[in-house]
């Protein structure tokens, strides 16, 4: 039997035993599905310790051939042994002002503050780029406003009927296009599983067709 | 060339604008009536209606999304916390704690209910939707211990967790997919009632459950958490806010008007 086999027949069974397990109560299946699950957290688990190897090892090898960039993955060496060091030494208390300082004023404040600037590339975007250049584009433009309105209290203050204008749209809109768009993620989700199942997507199994 | 099409070639003086009208409200605060959405009277009212002896699960994956998920999981949790309910939390991401520990501190948790009998911390659990799926079929089978090590059989708001069941409600404070994984996995196989705590962006996609009546409530980013704040009395960062969000729209929309203004221009000269 061929490796590729063994991996079919293992998603089969594993696909097969999981559908068994959500739809029908059967306490038997419900025991093996709970043996998977719980080794799916220790391979997770594991994982983000191969992770954090894996950006430790990218970065040192991009320090010592001096790749492009190299001087932020100094940052980023620095950064991740220095957090590591200091999560072991506070160990579980991270209320200790050691880790809250280190944590709450640089790592959150940086990516707080990287959020926020995509703010001015929304202003600049609405200026610059979002402009009517046909009818579908007003349209778009239209509802982006009025959906706006639905979000902003100050559009209330304006008129009272803005946030109810506001409100149509999201609803009427862009509700029914998500409905559409996660219906059509659903079957094609499905679709995706019984192929994998059926040992029809091998690109799951290790990219061979 | 006129000043439309300079500011088009150079947007700096936009960023200006953009940060004295984001700064100024902060500094001068602008007192803006704020309503209060269906999708939040949903979330307040279940919790509302809450037993002190029920438990709820607060879940939460933030990352950068902090700046809206934070104010939302404060406003939630002090109304749990008020109420009585039994809290567990279960952290969705590795940083999370983090936050959890600092909201703890912020509304003085640990002084106003008793860890382990009134609220508990579950930590992070990797997995995905997977452990989500065996967290709701088999509580034990995923998680023994809290946070802290402490052994869960041995913590009174814990030791007869069997599955999902045995929580009155789930609540996910999230931007990403894991509140289709809460659906999935508590809903629609058990029944448990899940709410959505949102980046707003994601609003969107739990719209479509809400109206179905597959969540419950839904908050709705900055906005949805000054709301809470304003059901709860105790206004906070989405309330403090709310002036800025809402001269930031404006400004979005004088901008989009702005740039048809200039492409009408172009357009008529010619030169779009």
């Amino acid at each position: 039997m061929e490796m590729r086999e063994i991996y079919v027949y293992a998603a089969f069974t594993m696909g097969v035993l999981g559908l068994l397990e959500y739809f029908f109560n059967v306490p038997f299946i419900g025991a093996i599905v709970g043996n998977f699950q719980n080794w799916i957290v220790i391979m997770s688990s594991v994982m983000l310790g191969m992770g954090a190897y894996n950006n430790l090892s990218f970065n040192i090898s991009k320090i010592k051939n001096k790749r492009r960039g190299w001087a932020y993955s100094i940052v980023c060496v620095v950064s991740f042994v220095l957090m590591m060091l200091l999560g072991l030494y506070v160990k579980l208390d991270i209320q200790r002002p050691e880790w809250f300082f280190w944590y709450n004023n640089i790592a959150t404040t940086a990516s707080s503050a990287l959020w926020a600037i995509a703010l001015f590339y929304i202003v600049s975007a609405a200026f610059r780029a979002m402009r009517p250049r046909n009818l579908d584009a007003a349209i778009l433009l239209m509802s982006a406003v009025l959906v706006i309105f639905n979000n902003a209290p100050v559009a209330g203050a304006i008129h009272p009927a803005l946030p109810a204008i506001g409100a149509w749209t999201f609803k009427l809109a862009a509700e029914t296009g998500m409905r559409a768009l996660l219906i059509g993620i659903a079957i094609g989700v499905t679709s995706l599983g019984l192929r994998v199942i059926m040992g029809r997507e091998k690109r799951a199994l290790g990219g061979f067709d | 060339m006129s000043w439309l099409d300079k500011v088009t070639r150079d947007p700096r003086p936009l960023y200006i604008i953009t940060l004295i009208v984001l700064v100024f409200p902060l500094i001068n605060p602008i007192a803006l009536p704020i309503p209060i959405s269906d999708w939040t009277r949903g979330m307040y009212d279940f919790i509302e209606d809450m037993a002190p002896e029920e438990r709820i699960l607060l879940t939460g994956h933030w990352g950068y999304r902090y700046g809206e998920l934070y104010p939302q999981f404060l406003a939630v949790l002090e109304h749990c916390a008020r109420k009585g309910v039994k809290i567990v939390i279960l952290d969705g991401s590795p940083e999370t704690p983090t936050f959890t520990q600092a909201a703890f501190k912020e509304l003085s948790i640990p002084e106003r209910l008793e860890y382990g009998v009134d609220y508990i911390e579950l930590g992070y659990l990797p997995g995905g939707e997977v452990m989500i799926a065996g967290l709701c079929a088999n509580f034990y089978s995923i998680v023994q211990k809290d946070y802290f090590g402490n052994l869960l059989s041995e913590m009174e708001i814990t030791t007869d967790i069997k599955d999902i069941r045995d929580f009155a409600a789930v609540i996910v404070f999230t931007g990403s997919a894991d509140s289709q994984s809460w659906l999935n996995q508590a809903y629609a196989p058990y029944g448990v009632p899940v709410g959505h705590s949102l980046y707003a962006a994601k609003v969107v996609d739990s719209e479509a459950y809400f109206r179905a009546g597959a969540i419950f409530g839904i908050i709705n980013g900055l906005r949805g958490s000054a709301e809470y704040e304003l059901l709860i009395n105790r206004p906070g960062v989405g309330a403090s806010m709310m002036g800025s969000a809402s001269l930031v729209h404006l400004l979005v929309i004088f901008a989009l008007a702005l740039g048809a203004v200039a492409f009408l221009q172009q357009k008529m000269q010619g030169r779009a």
